[in-house]
């Protein structure tokens, strides 16, 4: 039988894990406070929590009202976080191509780094406090598919020295700059799923 | 029915000022009319917010972030329907009973 407010909020978090990170932190802030202060006037912690609607009900509710918040809306609810995150991904490909064409082009480039950008900043800014269940297992997919993309910068840089019999310095330098870039992102993924899991 | 009342009691409460949840369930549990159990205020203020019936804010109280709600433009239209619809069946029920 849970005997304080922390247990309480505990228990609770763990059941609203379906929930995002954000809207999770607001309910539980709020029932802090509430059950707070009913102890403040004077009841026993014990009592408090007990009287309190179990996390089992109050968790069911939250969801259910979420649930049916999610299906009022035209678009798969995750349908904005999995563009953030392929925008975040994909152009790992595309930023491998300038090996094979031994040059930078930046005008296609661009398209490609703007895309990258806007992902960051949806990825990392905007929905970093708003991760639920779901949206943490298709980051770690996301997140997995970012070694099998290594293949291409490599694949690229072996093929060109294949068929040019002789190293590159800008296929060279090019490569380690990606690796670099490659790692800050491969990085800055696990933060974000290693935070959102703690 | 129930929940609909219970949604009334609460827009009546918040048209007069803004509360946070502790407040609105100790106005409810005074009356024995509203016997609203602890806690279970949130999960219909949370709804109502969806339907944007009402807003909420924070403000810091002693060291803590106090949400408070307040009644929104469609609240208080909500809010005039409902009392309506309210009294039609208060004063039907009222012909009934003579």
């Amino acid at each position: 039988m849970l005997q304080s407010i922390e247990q309480y909020i505990n228990e609770l978090d763990l059941k609203l894990k379906g929930l995002p990170k954000d809207e999770r932190e607001h309910h539980l802030a709020e029932i802090r406070d509430h059950l707070l202060e009913r102890m403040e006037e004077g009841d026993p912690e014990a009592r408090v929590v007990q009287s309190f609607m179990a996390p089992d009900k109050m968790s069911e509710e939250i969801l259910q009202e979420y649930r049916q918040r999610n299906a009022q809306t035209f678009e798969h609810p995750n349908y904005w976080f999995v563009l953030a995150a392929i925008s975040v991904i994909a152009p790992f490909g595309a930023l491998a191509l300038p090996i094979i064409q031994e040059n930078y082009y930046a005008g296609p480039q661009f398209a490609v780094l703007l895309q990258l950008l806007i992902g960051s900043v949806a990825l990392f800014g905007y929905f970093r406090k708003k991760l639920n269940e779901e949206r943490v297992a298709i980051l770690k997919k996301m997140g997995r598919l970012m070694i099998p993309i290594l293949a291409l910068p490599f694949g690229f840089f072996s093929f060109s020295i294949i068929r040019t019999e002789e190293w590159s310095s800008f296929n060279f330098i090019y490569l380690l700059l990606y690796l670099l870039v490659w790692l800050i992102y491969y990085i800055s993924l696990r933060k974000v799923y290693q935070s959102s899991i703690a | 029915m129930r929940k609909g009342t219970f949604e009334l009691a609460i827009l009546l409460l918040l048209k007069r000022k803004p509360m946070y949840g502790y407040e609105i369930t100790k106005h409810l549990q005074e009356e024995s009319t509203f016997p609203i159990a602890d806690g279970s205020i949130y999960p219909i203020l949370k709804r109502m917010s969806t339907n944007q019936w009402v807003y909420s804010y924070k403000e810091e109280h002693e060291g803590r972030s106090r949400k408070y709600y307040d009644v929104t433009d469609l609240g208080g239209k909500v809010l005039e329907a409902r009392w309506e619809e309210f009294t039609n069946v208060y004063a039907f029920l009222d012909q009934l009973k003579k």
